[in-house]
């Protein structure tokens, strides 16, 4: 066997990160992590393996097994946190199957270790597997600091298994653990029920009937049984079999107001055994409160009835407003003027000139190419900012906080707090946040989560609203306060998301497939951490290299193309083809495909096919709006202000430097013809584009997601109506309202649509609360 | 007394669980059983839900949950 490498020596160590790195091979050692949410499991995965999963301080990180590789014969899988076998969410659903497939040669279970009662109660779940387990004492440093005592060879012996403390975080005791996966007995053991003889008894009663064929597992079926969970088929067809788990099951509940409370005093009663005699100073020290004294006093603050949601405004405002408007549009500016703008583009066009390239060729690749992904790329500087800010966000420990908080007003369109979550993950990325939805405790949450969580503007939708901010709606929501100027567009945009999403959840509420009782908030409130430099950068990375590569694979082929249609004319009466100025695109392939179809925008004001081909292209990434603008519009040199021009005409000349908004404005939009008829199809074009199906990584998340095609279908139809209507509405009510349109047939299909709203949302009573919670769950 | 009743601050004893089924499974497995002592540390701005510190762990409890609880105060 090859030696193993610890993560000290980390780049000996072969971790796997491919597109594959879900798939389990059959000839390979199975080591599964298991473990309460939020224990620290994904942590010591990416330690061990070498990966970078995403990790965060709050429950319900990890939705999906991962699986690495550790060495050669090796595979670790890391595991979505649970509280029991018995799950209700279906990130919880994938974690216990898995377990229970059972191809599992050793089972790690991470506890943290500074509430251990709580984490006991899945130790002696495990037990009953009958799979070697060791137990892995995390947060070790944080026990030591808070004079906690364990006494480990009493704990050892009393679970009867290994014990290895160790801190994920810092990397302390993983090479203790390391040796331990080196000399490890692999095998099978006999499975355990760790707790009172009454319950021992009744539970072996099952299993000695048990058919042989599920032996190995009959402690875990009978236990099951019991508390009413599914069984294999044969097994509950067995008459000999059900008849002892109903004597059993019987015989457990009597003395108690239920089974599942019965089982469950049984077993916190042995983990209160365990606690009294393993933890020095016993029940007692551990009844109390356990948090660190940090993070009590800054809940005292956060939590504060009066402060917790000016805190809560506070940093929802600094996250977007140092993101979006302030630090991140230096960013982009100067990334995009005087990177891309005075440096890059020109240098490429020189250079290209000078080796005689053709002046068209030049020109895909100086105006096509560079400038289309250009368009692009310009914006990493802010995405970092914006993904440093969520990361930190993720990793301190405010999520749950914020839920918290949350909860009562989210209940009132029938989520519950926790869905917070998944919106502000979908502010950085949709497909992140449409995973995270299977946390949520109920499949009607899930659901309204999956149709509405895309509309909340993802980073790929922010340079869409930052070009257009810039090229249109420049003298448009701009505010003087105190002589400083307050650009309200991206601001007002983000609002809208809010209030659309609102809409939504509430327009959703009213049919039967969304409406049952939002699920109780049940959420561990974890300790605050201080954010690690180490995960926060390695999270950016991970998230801005995804948006670079798609820069290379998808705005790259995409602009090619697009520059070549775009630049190509079929001449009719010599039948055939021939290569287009470039201000003379109204005669190309594209216009000529794209132009029959745009009519479909004309309701909207954006009838011109350039702002077609850009809704289209955005179907496949949402930044490749901006790219198709670049490729469209071109970018012209600014025109150089002459020497003795006056500061009037310096300034003017200041507003023409950049000529792609221009463009966009008068080529796009036709500003300068239309006047505000342009600038509110402008305004219906971001929009509609904010609020409609997300790009293609998103689409097809949420098909696996929503579980039935059905449904899926609907949520497309749902999102492509919405938002088209509503911008519909803003455009034709624009028109009317500004005096520059009389009233037409598309403003009474805009009251129209206004009056099936309102009628949904004010007359249209929701269906009868069902309590049933079913799950569809999705087989990765 | 219900769950629901109780004040930030308060330290209460577990009575009785009037919740049946999935709901009653759940809070069972959490460690809210009768005879268990937690301390109501945090209630939300708008009265519900609350944060409860139990068998040495923070949890939020929802407001449907909270108001199926019988407690007593410690």
């Amino acid at each position: 066997m090859k030696a193993f490498h610890g993560c000290c020596d980390s780049e000996k160590v072969i971790g796997s990160v491919s597109p594959k790195y879900q798939e389990k091979k059959a000839d390979s050692i199975h080591v599964m992590l298991a473990g309460n949410p939020n224990c620290g499991k994904s942590t010591l995965f990416n330690r061990l393996c070498n990966l970078n999963v995403r990790t965060g301080n709050y429950p319900g990180v990890t939705v999906s097994r991962h699986v690495g590789s550790y060495g050669d014969r090796i595979q670790i899988i890391d595991l979505p946190g649970i509280y029991s076998l018995n799950s209700a969410s279906t990130d919880e659903l994938v974690a216990s199957t898995e377990l229970l497939d059972n191809d599992a040669e050793l089972i790690v279970n991470v506890i943290d270790a500074t509430s251990l009662e709580r984490s006991l109660y899945l130790t002696l779940e495990l037990k009953m597997l009958g799979a070697p387990m060791v137990v892995l004492l995390n947060m070790w440093d944080e026990v030591k600091k808070r004079n906690i005592s364990i006494d480990l060879e009493k704990l050892s012996k009393m679970l009867d298994a290994d014990i290895i403390p160790i801190s994920a975080a810092s990397g302390e005791g993983l090479n203790a653990f390391e040796d331990y996966l080196r000399n490890v007995k692999w095998g099978v053991v006999e499975p355990v029920y760790l707790g009172s003889d009454r319950i021992v008894r009744e539970l072996s009663a099952v299993a000695d009937v048990t058919p042989n064929l599920y032996k190995s597992h009959a402690l875990f079926y009978a236990k099951s049984a019991v508390l009413g969970d599914s069984c294999p088929e044969a097994l509950t067809k067995d008459e000999k079999w059900l008849a002892a788990v109903e004597t059993a099951k019987n015989n457990i509940a009597s003395g108690f107001d239920t089974i599942y409370q019965a089982m469950a005093s049984d077993r916190y009663d042995y983990v209160d055994r365990i606690i009294s005699e393993c933890v020095a100073g016993g029940a007692q020290a551990a009844e109390g409160r356990k948090k660190s004294g940090l993070s009590a006093k800054i809940d005292a603050v956060v939590l504060n009835r009066y402060m917790a949601f000016p805190i809560f405004i506070l940093i929802m405002c600094a996250v977007y407003y140092i993101s979006v408007s302030w630090l991140g549009s230096i960013a982009t500016d100067w990334a995009n003027d005087t990177l891309f703008g005075e440096e890059i583009i020109p240098a490429v066009t020189g250079t290209m000139t000078s080796l005689g390239a053709s002046e068209w060729l030049t020109s895909l690749v100086s105006d096509g190419v560079v400038g289309g992904v250009g368009a692009v790329l310009g914006f990493v500087p802010q995405m970092i900012i914006l993904f440093f800010l969520l990361s930190v966000l993720e990793e301190c420990g405010y999520m749950t906080r914020a839920a918290f908080i949350l909860d009562r007003i989210f209940n009132s369109f029938g989520l519950s707090g926790r869905a917070f979550i998944p919106y502000l993950i979908g502010s950085g990325c949709g497909v992140p946040a449409l995973m995270t939805a299977r946390t949520l405790g109920s499949e009607s949450e899930r659901r309204v989560t999956l149709f509405t969580t895309t509309m909340i503007p993802c980073s790929a939708k922010l340079p869409v609203i930052i070009t257009m901010a810039g090229a249109v709606f420049n003298d448009f929501l701009v505010f003087d306060i105190f002589g400083t100027e307050f650009r309200m567009f991206a601001p007002v945009m983000y609002l809208s998301a809010v209030f659309i999403v609102i809409l939504s959840a509430i327009i959703l509420s009213k049919f039967s497939q969304f409406k049952s009782s939002a699920s109780s908030l049940m959420l561990e409130l974890p300790d605050y951490h201080r954010p690690m430099l180490r995960v926060v950068v390695l999270s950016i990375w991970q998230r801005v290299k995804g948006y670079i590569f798609k820069a290379g694979r998808i705005i790259f082929p995409c602009v090619t193309i697009l520059w070549l249609v775009s630049h190509i004319g079929y001449v009719a009466e010599d039948g055939r083809f021939e290569m287009l100025d470039d201000s003379d695109t109204d005669n190309s392939l594209v216009a000529d495909l794209v132009r029959p179809v745009s009519g479909v925008f004309a309701p909207l004001g954006f009838d011109d096919y350039r702002a077609s081909v850009a809704v289209i292209t955005g179907l496949v990434a949402k930044e490749a709006i901006v790219s198709t603008m670049a490729v469209f519009v071109g970018v012209d040199e600014p025109e150089e202000p002459e020497d003795d021009a006056s500061d009037e005409e310096l300034a003017e000349s200041e507003e023409q430097t950049n000529a792609f908004y221009t463009a966009i404005k008068n080529r796009m939009f036709h500003v300068d013809e239309l006047g505000i008829k342009g600038v509110l199809a402008a305004f219906a074009f971001v929009i509609f584009n904010l609020f409609t199906i997300p790009c293609v990584a998103a689409v097809g998340v949420l098909r696996k997601e929503i579980g039935s095609s059905r449904l899926f279908w609907i949520a497309i139809a749902y999102q492509l109506g919405l938002s088209y209507g509503i911008a519909m509405v803003v455009y034709q009510f624009g028109l009317v309202f500004a005096g520059v349109a009389p009233f037409s047939l598309w403003t009474g299909i805009s009251i129209a649509f206004l009056l099936v709203i309102a009628y949904i949302l004010f007359i249209k009573k929701a269906p009868a609360t069902e309590q049933s919670i079913s799950f569809e769950f999705v087989k990765d | 007394m219900i769950l629901n009743e109780m004040k930030e601050g308060q330290t209460g004893r577990i009575v009785r669980l009037l919740t049946e089924g999935a709901r009653n499974r759940r809070l069972c497995e959490m460690g809210f059983l009768p005879g268990t002592v937690f301390i109501v540390t945090h209630r939300a701005p708008l009265g519900s839900p609350m944060a409860i510190s139990v068998r040495g762990y923070e949890v939020i409890v929802g407001a449907d949950d909270a108001g199926k609880v019988e407690v007593e105060i410690v």
